[in-house]
């Protein structure tokens, strides 16, 4: 928690009054945001890779034009020299480096009664260095991503006794891979390759989203969010149980309800002080898609329609520790996440199919701490261990069983 | 985290930093007193302890000051008391005037405020709080209060929330209006860190979205990494180039060149489009006990880096009843053991490219026909470029299906039956042989002179996956194969021992073949595939990295 500038308001309208107006002061711009300088490392099913580099920061520019509007500028870039275990773990690539940087502004006009209109706009690059053949800016996988949103908040009461916030949002997300075009059409002609579409990974998202958040007595926070992405496949085309590819686009529908609960706890009396922070959240999602997958290996032949789909849910407790006497905190989560597919099948160490939907299981354990050591600046460390599990056997180009880990270490400063 | 509050009504207060203590910084009239013991002025900083109460003047004013940075301002005719304080629970109160409070909230487990109508506990927060002899006025800047009236009733409140505490209990909490003095900036910190929070949520499922699509093409075995660390993207389409057949077209491209190749079956009659029949028609062909209602009539594998190419070109005759008794291990004459079996097989191995004399050149014919050049017996035939580079007899032997001993390895007489688990041939008697004196046909062996048909290596090591076959024709012209078994990430298989079988295994590795040859001119063909396909095709026909003398 930090005061700096609601400190400031606060001594400078003092007692002049009992409700001090801490935005009677002109527009002036504000700063914020924070810089993080780690090293860490990556370690696959007991394999490591070399210790390189994490850097990151974000910028806020803030300008308030009164009690009623104002706008924020964020800005944000990251380098990560290793791999971060949800990164296509069980894909496999001999290293990896990515690059994300991320412009965005957002506009808010406030009403009275508790409501708030937030357009946004905004600009994201994610950049890969993933082989020894590629290098920055050719990654296979770059993209760019373009969004817009609008948010419709209310501030209101559930009640005399609960602060409620909702809100609506609509945004729109056009994702574009500038280096990924399916081969065929690049190189099919000569070989009258079907066309399945040239830019198969591009999509237009649209997400409708619905959040609520309550205070409620007793330091316990709860929240809950839906949201529906209809998702939009610019150019790829839908495979038929002939291998054919048919007229119409990929459409994916992603559904996500999410619940979660924090509660603050009594301080305990120990190492001179320590406060506890509880965390759960439970999560049920679900894709639809229209896309099919027809395994065209002479040796199976396979069609499978809904490849795509499944439903999946996940749990995830956590808690914070304030070790009051030193300032450390300390957070450690868990999280399981059991993914069911509702068309595609397991198959055998061979790549025969069984009778049996795929299902994937995962597990993830985190501990993160972090050391004031002067005015804003921190000791920060992480470090993240994930296991998958399917029942599948087959794991002829994706591991489906695996454990990895990473960690790093450095030095985060917050302004 | 803590910090000197920098205006001039409080400089003194605050130079001091927080301390261990609880400290008092009057400004103009201030008094303290301990319990109910009499009033005395304060003119400089002074601890605060439990029981201590202070009163500011008319036109006094004072600040209050924790350990953990946290704040409190008394403004004019105020009465603020530290009732308790304790690790588990801070006790404050405020019995007249007005104070405004910025709390960190790390002094103890629970901060309370009192006054005479209301308890408020304290969050991380700012607010401020006028109280009279009637009611009290919680106004909240930032933050999250709980405050309780006298009558039980609890309520929360947040950020620019406002609620008057009265004898008859609270009023609901309601927000000030926009254009009340204390209402806050529409941006500042604590909402840009929420929105971006909340925004960042959102966004985390498209970012979700974008690494399963990633995810799903390294499933989908489209994207590998090959043996010398250089990313494949994989397509693999099946074509119907007519009712009768099927294609399967593999392409893989890297960062600098694209190679490709398809695969294309032939069979007798119509295929059905449900596909997934087609590999019992194709396992139907070889050793049916009954006439196949259909075949494979032909098998052709084609690889390319779209200069150069390599064709091998199985050709089946009609399947004929064919006595394996021997094949199934029976004893001579004793259970004949009729299967359908293609009468005739020829395998061409044929290479293209600018480089290749002609454009194209045959560089080995295997032929083997059951009855035709003998009868009742299997005829291996094989032809390779010789030292003129033309299609020259290399080797000829037969087999009789029936009989055991010509068929099954490790038996007397099969003395070059040394491949290991391969089913290999007894090759006696040894006058079939070409370079057998004493054959009919029998061919001198100088235009074959300088032949080294397989030189075997493994070029990263005994223990890895990485196999080369490097084979030198009588015209000096060379082909060489290696083969990898190489993970989804580029790691070539280490085994404690690699042999030429290792590659006929199933496993959880990519099949990369590079095919060079002295024709190519410096190129290389290289394609990363699926193991199956390979061993359809090695089971099926003989590669030129397979030519051993025979």
């Amino acid at each position: 928690m930090r005061f700096s500038g609601s400190a400031s308001a606060l001594t400078a309208a003092a007692f002049l009054a009992a409700a001090p107006a801490l935005a009677q002061q002109g527009p002036a711009w504000k700063v914020q945001g924070s810089v993080d300088a780690m090293a860490g490392q990556y370690f696959f099913n007991g394999g490591a890779g070399s210790v390189n580099g994490y850097f990151n920061g974000d910028l806020q520019l803030l300008r308030s034009l009164g009690t009623d509007s104002g706008f924020y500028l964020d800005a944000a870039g990251n380098y990560t020299g290793f791999k971060q275990v949800n990164e296509l773990a069980g894909g496999g690539t001999l290293f990896q480096q990515s690059m994300d940087y991320s412009l965005g502004a957002k506009w808010i006009k406030r009403f009275e009664g508790g409501y708030s209109l937030m357009p946004r706009v905004g600009a994201h690059s994610q950049l890969f260095l993933e082989t020894k053949d590629e290098s920055w800016g050719k990654g296979l996988y770059d993209f760019w991503r373009y969004e817009a949103g609008l948010t419709l908040e209310r501030k209101t009461r559930l009640g005399m006794s609960v602060p409620w916030t909702y809100q609506f949002t609509l945004d729109f997300y056009y994702t574009h891979y500038p280096r990924f075009r399916s081969l065929a059409s690049q190189y099919g002609t000569e070989q009258a390759a079907p066309n399945p579409g040239a830019k198969v990974l591009d999509t237009f998202s649209t997400q409708l989203g619905a959040r609520s958040e309550f205070e409620l007595p007793g330091f316990v926070s709860l929240w809950g969010f839906y949201s529906l992405d209809l998702i939009s496949f610019t150019d790829q085309l839908v495979v038929n149980s002939q291998d054919k590819f048919m007229g119409s686009h990929r459409s994916d529908a992603y559904q996500t309800v999410s619940v979660g609960a924090s509660k603050r706890l009594n301080d305990l009396e120990m190492l001179g002080g320590v406060r506890p922070v509880l965390s759960l959240g439970v999560t049920a999602a679900d894709l639809f898609s229209n896309q099919n997958h027809f395994d065209a290996d002479p040796a199976r032949l396979k069609y499978i329609g809904a490849y795509y789909d499944y439903w999946e849910t996940r749990f995830d407790p956590g808690v914070t520790l304030t070790f009051l006497k030193t300032m450390t905190t300390a957070r450690v989560g868990y999280e399981a996440a059991l993914r069911f597919y509702t068309g595609r099948l397991a198959q055998n160490a061979d790549g025969s199919y069984r009778s049996y939907k795929l299902n994937q299981t995962f597990h993830n354990v985190f501990i993160e701490a972090t050391q004031p050591v002067w005015r804003d600046l921190a000791l920060k460390g992480r470090g993240t261990w994930s296991a998958a599990s399917a029942n599948t056997d087959y794991q002829q180009t994706y591991t489906y069983n695996y454990h990895v880990y990473n960690y790093y270490a450095g030095l985060e400063w917050k302004f | 985290m803590k910090r000197c509050l920098p205006a001039a009504l409080l400089v003194a207060a605050l130079c001091a930093r927080a301390s261990a203590a609880i400290m008092l910084v009057p400004h103009g009239a201030v008094e303290l007193r301990t319990g109910d013991g009499p009033w005395a002025p304060v003119t400089g900083s002074v601890e605060m302890v439990a029981g201590q109460e202070v009163l500011t003047g008319t036109s006094g004013s004072a600040l209050i000051s924790f350990p953990d940075g946290s704040r409190i301002a008394l403004g004019f005719r105020s009465q603020f008391k530290v009732e308790n304080t304790d690790r588990k629970e801070t006790m404050l109160s405020l019995s007249l005037g007005k104070l405004r409070a910025a709390f960190a909230g790390f002094f103890s487990s629970r901060v309370a405020i009192r006054t005479p109508t209301a308890v408020v506990a304290v969050r991380g927060t700012v607010f401020g709080m006028g109280v009279d002899a009637k009611s009290t006025e919680v106004n909240m800047a930032e933050g999250v209060l709980e405050v309780k009236d006298q009558r039980g009733h609890q309520a929360v409140v947040t950020s620019e929330e406002t609620v008057t505490i009265g004898q008859n209990g609270m009023e609901m909490p309601h927000q000030v209006g926009l254009n009340d003095k204390r209402a806050l900036d529409a941006v500042r910190p604590l909402v840009v860190n929420r929105e971006n929070a909340r925004d960042a949520t959102r966004r985390m499922l498209e970012e979700l979205r974008n690494r399963e699509l990633k995810a799903n093409e390294a499933q989908l075995g489209k994207d590998a990494i090959d043996a010398f660390g250089r990313r494949v993207r994989l397509e693999e389409y099946l074509l119907r180039p007519d009712n009768k057949s099927f294609e399967m077209l593999f392409l893989s491209r890297r960062a600098d060149r694209f190679d490709w190749g398809h695969i294309l079956d032939t069979f007798n009659s119509v295929i059905p489009d449900d596909m997934s029949q087609v590999p019992a028609i194709i396992a139907g062909t070889f050793l049916s006990k009954t006439q196949p209602s259909n075949w494979l009539k032909s098998m052709d594998y084609y690889m390319t880096n779209t200069v150069d190419a390599e064709r091998e070109l199985i050709t089946l005759g009609n399947p004929v009843q064919i006595d394996f008794s021997g094949y199934f291990n029976h004893a001579a004459g004793t259970a004949a053991d009729f299967r359908y079996y293609p009468q005739s097989f020829e395998d061409v191995q044929t290479l293209y490219g600018p480089g290749v004399p002609g454009g194209a050149r045959v560089q080995f014919d295997n032929h083997q026909d059951f009855g035709q050049t003998a009868p009742n017996l299997f005829t291996w035939t094989q032809q390779i470029v010789n030292n003129v580079g033309t299609l020259a007899l290399l080797d000829q032997f037969q087999m009789d299906p029936s009989d055991k001993d010509d068929v099954l390895p490790g038996v007397p007489g099969g003395a070059a039956c040394n491949s290991g688990l391969d089913t290999c041939i007894d090759h006696s008697p040894d006058p079939y042989n070409v370079f057998s004196p004493g054959y009919p046909g029998y061919l001198p062996e100088a235009q074959f002179n300088g032949f080294i048909p397989a030189v075997a290596s493994y070029p990263s090591g005994s223990t890895k996956a990485d196999y080369k076959i490097f084979g030198v024709y009588p015209d000096g012209s060379t082909v060489a194969v290696e083969k990898f078994l190489v993970s989804n990430g580029g790691d070539i298989l280490d085994t404690a021992n690699a042999t030429a079988a290792t590659f006929r295994k199933e496993g959880s590795y990519n099949l990369e073949i590079n095919l060079k040859s002295s024709w190519f001119q410096g190129r290389d063909i290289d394609v990363l595939i699926a193991p199956e396909i390979l061993h359809q095709q090695k089971t099926g026909a003989t590669t030129a990295d397979g030519l051993q003398p025979q």
